[in-house]
């Protein structure tokens, strides 16, 4: 009887794990955010919008909790551009438009819309369009509310339902009639409109000059549409029921469930239909999107079948264990080192990441650059191909240093001679009315000066690292000193830092854009012929990549002239040698030229800013403070700092 | 006859989920373990010279060391605890059912709502003792495990057959005596299932100590497992194979010595 009634189980269990296999499907919508509460959403390339009872979150990380950027009253209708969220708030009759940046910042506030609007979406590049009550699609000028309606020559405006935007082009339906159209940004019809009925949502696929498709959401399916010939297929996913909402960015579709308390997301890939040929996979690039754009369109001139994807994964486990099952998750891998949990040196000496020496076409590749590859090279192996650039620049107030009488080093200058100057400014606030401060530190995490001491002690080619000695326990001592003597302040906003009046220098890591209003000079060095400490997003390569001639090329690519051209180097500096590549238009030419020189000779006498990031932590978190209070001495954070090296380093 | 094979088919079709699951989970990452510490050998590198390597290394043996060490302590402060706590239990069998509901409640919850409350008892931070860290780590196992093996020894205790105890009684036997030279024999296979059960648990400690401590934990308190978590992260697949493999061995050649002791000492019994 009891084997009976155990038969019965195990058949039962077979019986669902055959029905399971039947009706798995080859795609499957992912829960990307769940709520309590209700939620509008709207998707930005690296993150996701959400707005909960008039509350407007940013969710860069799926890792981590959204972050709270500002509050509404009343917020209608959401659109992301880049890292600007638009919002419409309703007065009474009236609507209002407002925008922030993800960092909090408030771009416009309160424009008052010239007629009300039933869906607003964003453009990548800020433009806005608008669905009225009505049914007539109007562009929107976000500085004065003002709305022109979109005369499309052969297309009639009006009975619109559903509209989206993406890329360069708008997709229009209306429910009356079922034609569905793509028109493009600068009003034309892309593709003569078909006729597909019952559509609630729709969202534009992929298209070029001879081809395209969308996706759209009917009874509860999600049908792929060809634009050129109306043809309809039901993608196999596994929607949540009465899924709301069609949005994108470059990797997934987005949509809610019926309630709105869960958003849901697609892989474009996984509807795209290119799943079955080879996909080369980038993860987790930083680099700008026109010089990826170039990229790809020359790496397509020798490998057309290969599908270039970019993916985001903010677990860096997932990345870990894809990197180390040579899966094909991921061929090239973006690294910053501050953001991961192990430092690149790590990768390279576990031979997870490629020795780019190796490749000959690669090194060939380096030839029109400027000598920058410092910054991506540990001992004698090139490691990744750089992306973005910042680096360690210090701010004057040049009012402040006529004042006490310092003159600003043009070039490099020495922690000894750094320390003069605290004299002076210590001498000058006993007799000053109002005293300044020496040193604004907005410094990532550490003080300069010990990132200074990491260039010259810590060497990541050999993974040793020496933090006892004095010269470090005197560089410590020199830091409490200063701070004692309230020498030393921080940025009133941390987020968004800028000089306070009353400070003579202010250490921070900045773009070179940044700086562009400042008067900035080098850093002090303990060592003044050392290199300057580089920190940035790389691209590296995945040495186990079952792409890996793909993946090498593509990076050849991502070197060549055609793709960097893209590099604006008003933000990472000029890294190739013939300027005349660069778009003369560029606000180059509005930059200090003796900050440009600085940049430049930064740029070139580089080393990669590496970060053992639990020693790092350590030191900022628990030492540094432990350190400044009086409860540890100098030699106690060397020793404990000594000791998490070797562990780290030794192990 | 016939229905006996029907049976068998059918006990052996009841077997093979949880063998195609033990195959799946345990046995195939294990087999693909071994072979890459056979073949995943650094870029430059002979088989031999990276393992020398490793083997000379210094936090892989003080791995294993502090593993060994610090698991002697642990087991022998978890099944002293829940030796006494199984010997209160059958001294106050009215206050027996709610305390093994009390003891097996750690299992529940999750560890990391209370290794914060840990962290401040003990003042744990980077610049602890080593003795308070390990204190705090090893009460923290404590209570998580403890109580587990103590109801396994309770239960044991509440089927040992009255007259037995009754006679040592009328013997002479005290209390002490009682529960150490009859009691203690009677449930030895009980007292073995809870040691393997605390050993079990050891083995999970890493969780707890990289909640107390983070990925680098005083020097007497790195265990192998940390070797491997840190090595993992460095995507270093070839140092994390070599050590789950040696720690697989170890573990084998424990677990064989073992079997073979208790065959020898049952072959004698008879």
């Amino acid at each position: 009887m009891e084997i009976r009634r155990l038969q019965w189980i195990v058949f039962s269990v077979y019986a669902m794990i055959f029905t399971f296999s039947l009706c798995h499907v080859h795609a499957e919508a992912t829960r990307y955010w769940k709520s309590s509460e209700p939620f509008q959403y709207a998707v930005a390339e690296d993150g996701i919008w959400l707005n909960q009872n008039d509350t407007i979150l940013w969710h860069q990380d799926s890792f981590f909790e959204p972050e709270e950027i500002t509050r509404g009253e009343q917020i209608t209708h959401i659109a992301a551009s880049g890292n600007i969220l638009y919002y419409v708030t309703e007065n009474g009759s009236r609507q209002l438009l407002s925008s922030v940046y993800s960092n909090g910042t408030m771009d416009i506030s309160g424009v008052l819309l010239q007629l009300p609007v039933h869906q607003l979406e964003a453009f990548e590049d800020g433009r806005l369009i608008a669905l009225t009550e009505e049914g007539a699609l109007y562009s929107v000028y976000d500085r004065d509310g003002s709305m022109m309606t979109l005369d499309i020559p052969g297309w009639e405006n009006a009975h619109v339902t559903a509209f989206s935007v993406w890329n360069r082009a708008i997709l229009a339906y209306k429910a009356d009639s079922g034609e569905l159209s793509l028109l493009s940004d600068d009003r034309q019809i892309l593709f003569s409109s078909v006729t597909i009925p019952n559509l609630t949502w729709v969202q534009i696929g992929d298209y070029d000059e001879n081809s395209g498709w969308v996706v759209a959401l009917s009874d509860g399916k999600l049908l792929k549409i060809d634009l050129k010939n109306g043809n309809r297929e039901e993608i196999a996913v596994s929607l949540p029921s009465d899924a709301a909402g069609l949005r994108r960015n470059k990797t997934a579709i987005f949509t809610l469930c019926h309630d709105f308390t869960q958003l849901h997301f697609i892989p474009v890939s996984a509807i795209d239909g290119h799943t079955n040929g080879k996909i080369l996979t980038i993860v987790n690039s930083v680099g700008g999107h026109a010089r990826r754009e170039s990229a790809v369109k020359l790496f397509h001139r020798q490998y057309p079948d290969v599908e270039v994807v970019e993916r985001r994964i903010d677990d860096p486990r997932i990345i870990a264990t894809e990197l180390m099952a040579g899966s094909e998750g991921i061929d090239l891998v973006g690294l910053q080192d501050s953001y991961m949990p192990v430092s690149a040196a790590f990768l390279l000496r576990s031979g997870a990441i490629a020795d780019l020496n190796q490749v000959d076409a690669l090194v060939a590749a380096r030839e029109p650059y400027r000598d920058i590859f410092g910054m991506v090279t540990i001992g004698d192996k090139w490691y990744a191909v750089p992306e973005t650039v910042t680096m360690h620049m210090w701010q004057v107030n040049p009012g402040l240093a006529r004042q006490i009488g310092w003159e600003i080093p043009d070039g490099r200058w020495t922690q000894a001679e750094f320390r003069s100057l605290a004299e002076k400014v210590a001498t000058y606030n006993r007799t000053a009315e109002k005293p300044i401060y020496l040193l604004q530190d907005d410094t990532f995490l550490l003080p300069w000066f010990l990132y200074d001491y990491q260039v010259n002690h810590v060497d990541f080619a050999s993974m040793s690292a020496d933090y006892m000695t004095d010269d470090y326990v005197e560089i410590l001592n020199f830091w409490k000193e200063l701070n004692d003597q309230g020498l030393i302040c921080k940025a009133v906003n941390m987020i968004n830092p800028t000089m306070r009046p009353n400070t003579l220098l202010a250490a921070g890591r900045y773009d070179l854009w940044e700086l562009r209003n400042s008067v900035c000079i080098l850093p002090p060095q303990q060592n003044p012929d050392a290199p300057f400490p580089v920190y940035g997003g790389v691209l590296a390569l995945n040495a186990h990549s079952p792409n890996r001639a793909e993946a090498e090329f593509f990076l050849e690519c991502y070197l060549s002239l055609e793709a960097v051209s893209h590099v604006d180097r008003v933000f990472e500096g000029q890294w190739l040698t013939d300027s005349s590549i660069y778009d003369e238009q560029d606000d180059w030419y509005s930059l200090d030229e003796r900050t440009a020189a600085l940049w430049d000779e930064m740029l070139i006498h580089s080393i990669p800013e590496l970060f053992v990031y639990d020693i790092q932590r350590d030191q900022y978190d628990t030492l540094l403070p432990a350190l400044l209070s009086g409860e540890i001495d100098a030699s106690r954070f060397a020793a404990v700092s000594q000791r998490l090296a070797d562990m780290a380093f030794g192990e | 006859m016939r229905r006996r094979t029907i049976t068998s088919v059918k006990l052996l079709l009841l077997a093979m989920i949880p063998i195609l699951g033990f195959l799946l989970i345990y046995v195939v990452p294990l087999g693909l373990t071994f072979r890459y510490t056979f073949t995943a050998t650094p870029e430059g590198q002979t088989w031999t010279d990276s393992i020398h390597e490793i083997l000379q290394n210094r936090y892989f043996a003080a791995g294993f060391r502090n593993l060994l060490q610090f698991g002697c302590a642990c087991l022998g402060a978890g099944f002293s605890l829940a030796l006494g706590l199984s010997w209160l239990m059958v001294r106050h069998p009215h206050l027996a059912r709610p305390a093994v509901l009390i003891m097996i409640l750690p299992l529940l919850i999750p560890t990391f709502s209370v290794s914060h409350l840990v962290q401040e008892l003990f003042h744990i931070d980077l610049l602890s003792r080593w003795e308070v860290c390990a204190g705090a780590l090893l009460c923290l196992y404590c209570w998580k495990y403890t109580g587990t093996a103590a109801s396994i020894l309770y239960a044991a205790h509440i089927h040992l057959q009255r007259e037995v105890l009754e006679a040592a009684k009328l013997d002479g036997c005290g209390e002490w005596r009682l529960f150490f030279r009859v009691r203690l024999p009677m449930i030895r296979g009980q007292v073995g299932l809870s040691l393997l059960f605390l050993l079990m648990d050891y083995f999970r400690i890493y969780k707890e100590s990289y909640l107390l401590f983070g990925r680098y934990p005083p020097d007497e308190l790195y265990l192998i497992q940390h070797y491997m978590a840190n090595h993992y992260l460095k995507m270093d697949v070839f140092r994390v194979s070599v050590a789950a493999a040696s720690m697989a061995v170890l573990c084998l050649l424990f677990f064989g010595v073992a079997a073979l002791l208790l065959k020898e000492k049952r072959v004698k019994t008879k």
